[in-house]
């Protein structure tokens, strides 16, 4: 379980994430939406504990070792897309399974700098999806790939993460994508909460940036 | 032509002092690259990829250093090394490896300044990707120093440069001794204070081929890490 009380953070352009409540409970995956700039990645980077919070306090129920975060932009080192997963693979039958659901066995011993952006990002994912934790914190993992891979990827993503025992908060673009993977979907404006539901129920939402803003979406 | 043909002939005839002179010009340039890389590195990999109270300081401290004359660095360690200086015990004075001491001296600072750059971009690259998949502490830096072979490859090339090409520092502290502490860099100015240019010259474009011979398998490692 996550629980989030009083959390305020204030970056250096002005933005300001402010969070006076929120649960997490444990097994939800949560999709994080809003417009650029409304928090979703400085959300994910207090939970992950890279960004130091103002205020308040964020309360995680599991070791800080068993929550993984995967950045907007994830670094590739230098090697193969094998010895990047494996960086986190606790053995070899695991790595040979996520490279084959995240369709990366043929590029498997391709060095990281001939990948194009799509296939960095799917190896992150890969990668990410092998530490296994319990906490799997992903921003934007699937924007750089193409409407049937990002609903493959969504689709281990939430199979990867179907237990009531781990917990997955994704910040995505894509409704579609959200609807697929999520339990929850949280809105986020300007660095506040402005609704958090099911999928079901935000297809109404109550605010009325939630109303404008999910206008736009077409569902899953 | 007349300066190529002496070099060529020189390298051709290779005499006795000829191959002290390059032997102990490359002996000094890699003990004391090897010596500042293995001190510079960490270093500069501390003050890249770790935040603490007075690291500021210590960056501009190294920064200035970088600038620091070869002529006071070897004066510093003459007054250190001198029959009457603390470290005169040692008997040091006008030998290889007090060269050695005064060009650590100089090129310390070059090779921590510059590694500390190279790897504060690199981590500021990697530092999510790194603490979000909580690697360990030993991990990261492994990860880092791997990431920064090539930069911190030609760190220890420049290094070796600044090593192979002083002049100031070694001639005051070793003093230029026949068959002894003679570089090319001091051999050089040798010849040319005694007006035979082209002997100078021709010493010159030896040392400009041992520099070429060290920098081709140098930049062959490099494009192969690309």
């Amino acid at each position: 379980m996550i629980r989030i009380t009083n959390l305020k953070k204030q970056l250096s352009d002005g933005f300001c994430l402010d969070i006076p409540s929120l649960v997490i409970e444990s097994g939800e995956r949560v999709a994080l939406v809003g417009v650029n700039g409304s928090g979703k990645s400085t959300l994910l980077r207090l939970i992950a504990g890279v960004l130091k919070p103002d205020s308040g306090s964020i309360e995680i129920d599991v070791p800080k070792e068993e929550i993984c975060y995967q950045p907007q932009t994830p670094f590739c080192f230098s090697g193969t897309v094998r010895s990047n997963v494996a960086l986190s693979c606790k053995d070899e039958a695991l790595c040979d399974r996520l490279l084959r659901e995240c369709r990366l066995t043929e590029l498997s011993k391709q060095k990281v700098g001939a990948l194009s952006g799509g296939e960095r990002q799917r190896m992150a994912l890969a990668r990410s999806l092998a530490r296994q934790s319990r906490i799997l914190l992903l921003d934007e993992p699937l924007s750089a790939s193409d409407l049937e891979m990002g609903d493959a990827l969504s689709e281990v993503i939430k199979h990867e993460y179907d237990s009531p025992e781990i917990t997955l908060l994704v910040a995505t673009h894509l409704p579609k994508h959200a609807f697929l993977t999520a339990t929850k979907i949280l809105l986020l404006n300007a660095g506040r909460i402005e609704e958090y539901n099911d999928p079901q129920a935000m297809k109404t939402p109550d605010s009325t940036f939630g109303k404008a803003f999910f206008a736009q979406w077409v569902w899953g | 032509m007349e300066t190529l043909k002496e070099a060529f002939s020189l390298i051709v005839h290779l005499d006795s002092e000829l191959i002290q002179i390059i032997c102990t010009t490359l002996v000094m340039s890699f003990f004391s690259t090897s010596i500042s890389a293995l001190i510079g590195i960490p270093l500069g990999v501390s003050l890249g990829k770790h935040r603490f109270p007075g690291r500021g300081a210590l960056l501009r401290v190294t920064n200035t250093l970088m600038g620091l004359p070869p002529v006071l660095a070897g004066l510093v360690v003459f007054i250190l090394f001198r029959s009457i200086g603390p470290f005169g015990s040692f008997h040091l004075m006008f030998s290889v490896p007090v060269m050695v001491i005064a060009q650590v001296l100089l090129i310390t600072p070059v090779v921590t300044g510059l590694s500390a750059s190279a790897s504060a971009s690199t981590w500021v690259a990697m530092r999510e990707t790194a603490l979000g998949l909580r690697l360990s502490g030993l991990k990261q830096t492994s990860l880092l120093l791997r990431e920064c072979r090539g930069p911190f490859l030609s760190v220890i090339l420049m290094g070796f440069g600044r090593s192979i090409a002083e002049v100031g520092a070694v001639s005051l502290v070793g003093g230029n001794i026949q068959f002894k502490t003679r570089v090319m860099t001091t051999a050089i100015l040798l010849e040319a204070n005694k007006g035979d240019f082209s002997k100078a010259l021709a010493l010159g474009i030896i040392l400009m081929l041992l520099a070429l011979i060290v920098n081709i398998p140098a930049y062959t490692l490099q494009e192969r890490w690309k």
